[in-house]
């Protein structure tokens, strides 16, 4: 009860250099505990510096690695790396495997399959464009490691306000 | 550095500054921006206890959404508490549905979504196992765990702001400290109160 009484007349004073000394413990503390990761800053900035306006963001979903283990195949190297994206307008699904030494391929798949123009847009300063079939099938080969980005535009559409992009994510 | 800066120089002053230049067409404040809040929006959407990848996920999310909706937000001086709020509410749809979601997507694709349906639920993240630097790290790591998750998650993020901000981001995550003046509330209370009442904390004597 005294304590209580004590907490709340402590909460009504105004913050003093008290409160100071301690958050900057307390900013230290989450510094040391769980830093933000180093390059988060400059991915996020490669990934707003996109030249095409667009309608959505498509939010990203990463399925573990193991949970897909069945289609890896391990004994050449292979690593396979599942994401799903989600927006209103599309929904994608894609995998990227390793088929070399710094080699990569992604393979995605669009439902509703319609016909969409996929630009893959990489931090190392490559772009990749290709259409999406009529089953909304999509791929890249000879792919490099690094972080990349997706867009889809509809075939035919003009109005490149119509596109959805995804966040940035490693290759 | 809390409480170092005239007023006028706080973080969410300087974000509605840069927000304005950046809408005027200045592209680099947006890159300065970015700078600025990605600290407060990291420690905003980790203190909901999403993992560190999805967390990582979840910021870039909401800058891409600020970068679309821009034009929307009628006070650039509102830009922290947009940026938060779209945080706090994303994370918390990540951590609850993103299970829920994954089902959904599987179902699109046949047998082969049928397979990521099949990935097992991924069991709760335990607490950070951290190598902290001191004992004095190591007991306030302690005490700060002891709070509640809403006193937690407010001390963590306001903890990389500036004094002045404190009002606006306790209001942004849902916690008001009062309309009278930057008092302190209930949540740094709390924390002053547990460690002055610990006999081995020397972190800070009022």
């Amino acid at each position: 009860m005294d304590d209580d009484r004590t907490l709340a007349e402590l909460a009504g004073r105004p913050l003093d250099d008290a409160d100071a000394a301690m958050l900057e413990q307390v900013r230290a503390l989450y510094d040391a505990a769980d830093p933000l990761p180093e390059d988060l800053v400059e991915r996020i900035r490669f990934s707003l510096a996109l030249d095409e306006v667009f309608d959505e963001v498509a939010r990203m979903t990463r399925v573990p690695l193991d949970a897909m283990g069945v289609r890896g195949d391990q004994s050449t190297g292979t690593r396979t790396e599942t994401l799903t994206f989600s927006a209103d307008r599309l929904t994608a699904m894609v995998t990227v495997s390793r088929v070399g030494p710094g080699r990569l391929r992604l393979d995605g798949w669009l439902a509703p399959p319609e016909a969409f123009r996929v630009h893959l847009r990489m931090q190392s300063g490559d772009d990749h464009e290709v259409v999406a079939d009529e089953q909304g099938r999509f791929s890249f080969e000879r792919l490099d490691d690094g972080f990349g980005q997706l867009s889809f535009r509809p075939v035919g559409d003009d109005d490149a306000a119509n596109a959805v992009v995804t966040p940035l994510f490693q290759l | 550095m809390i409480g170092t800066r005239p007023e006028g120089e706080t973080l969410a002053h300087r974000a509605g500054q840069a927000f304005t230049a950046f809408r005027g067409g200045d592209r680099a404040a947006l890159d300065e921006l970015v700078g600025l809040l990605t600290p407060l929006l990291w420690h905003t959407v980790r203190g909901q206890g999403v993992d560190p990848v999805a967390a990582e996920d979840v910021v870039q999310t909401i800058w891409m959404r600020l970068l679309h909706s821009s034009d929307s937000i009628r006070d650039p001086q509102t830009v922290v508490k947009w940026l938060l709020t779209a945080a706090r509410r994303e994370a918390w749809r990540v951590s609850r549905r993103s299970r829920a979601e994954l089902v959904r997507t599987a179902a699109l694709f046949g047998q082969e979504g049928e397979e990521l349906a099949a990935v097992p639920v991924r069991p709760e993240e335990l607490p950070d196992e951290v190598v902290l630097r001191d004992t004095t790290q190591r007991r306030l790591w302690e005490h700060v765990q002891e709070l509640s998750d809403r006193c937690r998650e407010l001390i963590r993020v306001i903890a990389f702001a500036d004094r002045p901000d404190y009002a606006l981001i306790a209001e942004s995550l849902g916690m008001p400290v009062g309309s009278i003046g930057p008092t302190r509330g209930r949540c740094l209370a709390k924390l002053r109160q547990v460690l002055a009442s610990d006999p081995q904390w020397e972190g800070s004597e009022s």
